[in-house]
């Protein structure tokens, strides 16, 4: 594997100390047995997978609900359809995307009834000024940063967090992505491409100031 | 370096560098493609600018650990439990249904049967209703069912299922008698 180290380093932190995402659409190998007994009624398949993508499924409901008690109800929701609808699934191999949009509409259901969701002409809605931290990013409290991350993700609208959560939180491909928002692979790349693009315009200043009060400290 | 122009331009930064960039963090850039991306970024404020954006974005993304909490699987699986209950009620109503309402299999020969007596039934009714006594739908050559009249002082007693006849004179010494 060929490894060229970029030349820029922040605080001794190469972009290559973070490992690229992978996603892989390949199902475990006991997985589509698992599937397969689920479809026919074996409720300890169920609970096995139920075991393995509640995790997932309750972050993509926290991130796109920003709540944790309307996240476990969605979760609830979610489970209680793909138990029901079972037989309606087709190919075992899209399971993951299958439980991902049945969580998706619900999540989607439920901001609409909580009118979160403003208008879609809108990039961003409310004020935009995030809450710039007082320490460096990089020695903010976790439950600091969790908060600063949360303020952006709730500044993107409803379609470019979706696929933010599902691809930055959710490790899900462009094509299992695209699968979930019943969109195109190109269309996927592009509201991803425009959603970092937003929130990098969000978190550049935060970085900037960090930067000018480390070259602050540096200068005696 | 390698060529730092995969996509035409020189150090020009085009869509097509944006793209890059993020196909590499998704981990979607081809191996290939990676020295050419990287020597732009060697060259590019804004590319890099944008990257180390995104990957302090994931990087703080990541201190969140996010747990199902117990009491939440204990509402997932009560409620199935619900679900499934009502699904067993339903499907047992389903059964008992069907005891009454199954279709009774009839045999080829059954039908032909019965289609020939419809046949002859349907011969012999206008010659009835010529007659001036038709008041059932029983040729004269078929069993004639007299009915008895009752005795006036007679008395019925209704039991589900059974109905007893008694006269008034000895309603006490005279035993039940099946109809
Ligand atoms: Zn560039």
């Amino acid at each position: 594997m060929l490894k060229i180290t970029p030349p820029f380093l922040r605080d001794g932190v190469s972009f290559l100390q973070i490992p690229p995402l992978t996603s892989s659409t390949m199902l475990p190998a006991d997985e589509k047995a698992l599937i397969e007994a689920f479809q026919s009624g074996d409720e300890f398949a169920f609970v096995s997978l139920y075991n393995r993508y509640k995790t997932q499924v309750y972050g993509f409901c926290v991130k796109m609900l920003g709540d944790k008690t309307l996240a476990q109800d969605v979760l609830q929701e979610t489970f209680l359809r793909v138990y029901e609808n079972r037989e309606r699934l087709i190919k075992t191999s899209s399971f993951k995307s299958w439980v991902f949009t049945i969580a998706r509409n619900q999540c989607l259901n439920q901001l609409r009834r909580s009118k979160r969701q403003v208008s879609l002409e809108d990039d961003v809605h409310g004020d935009p000024a995030p809450p710039v931290p007082q320490g460096q990013v990089a020695h903010l409290e976790k439950s600091e940063q969790v908060q600063l991350v949360n303020y952006f993700l709730d500044q993107l609208k409803d379609d470019y967090r979706e696929v933010i959560i599902l691809r930055e939180y959710q490790n899900l491909s462009y094509a299992e992505i695209a699968a979930v928002t019943r969109s195109t692979l190109s269309a996927v790349k592009s509201r991803l491409f425009k959603a970092r693009r937003k929130l990098a315009s969000f978190m550049e200043p935060v970085l900037q100031q960090e930067q000018e009060r480390v070259a602050a400290q540096r200068t005696p | 370096m390698t060529d730092p122009q995969p996509m035409g331009a020189s150090s020009i930064c085009t869509a097509s560098w944006e793209a890059a960039l993020n196909e590499y963090v998704d981990g979607e850039l081809p191996m290939e493609a990676q020295p050419r991306l990287f020597a732009h970024l060697a060259t590019c404020a804004p590319c890099r600018r944008t990257l180390e954006a995104v990957l302090a974005f994931r990087r703080m993304s990541r201190q969140e650990p996010l747990a199902v909490p117990p009491a939440a699987d204990d509402a997932v699986f009560r409620r199935l439990d619900q679900v499934k209950q009502r699904a067993e009620r339903v499907d047992r109503n389903a059964r008992q249904r069907s005891l009454w309402t199954a279709p009774t299999p009839l045999s080829l020969g059954a039908a032909a049967m019965v289609a020939v007596v419809l046949f002859v039934v349907g011969l012999l009714v206008p010659m009835q209703l010529d007659e001036a006594d038709s008041t059932a739908l029983v040729s004269a050559g078929m069993e004639r069912v007299e009915f008895e009249p009752a005795p006036a002082e007679a008395v019925y007693v209704f039991y589900p299922g059974l109905t007893v006849e008694a006269t008034k004179l000895d309603a006490a010494a005279v035993p039940f008698r099946a109809p």
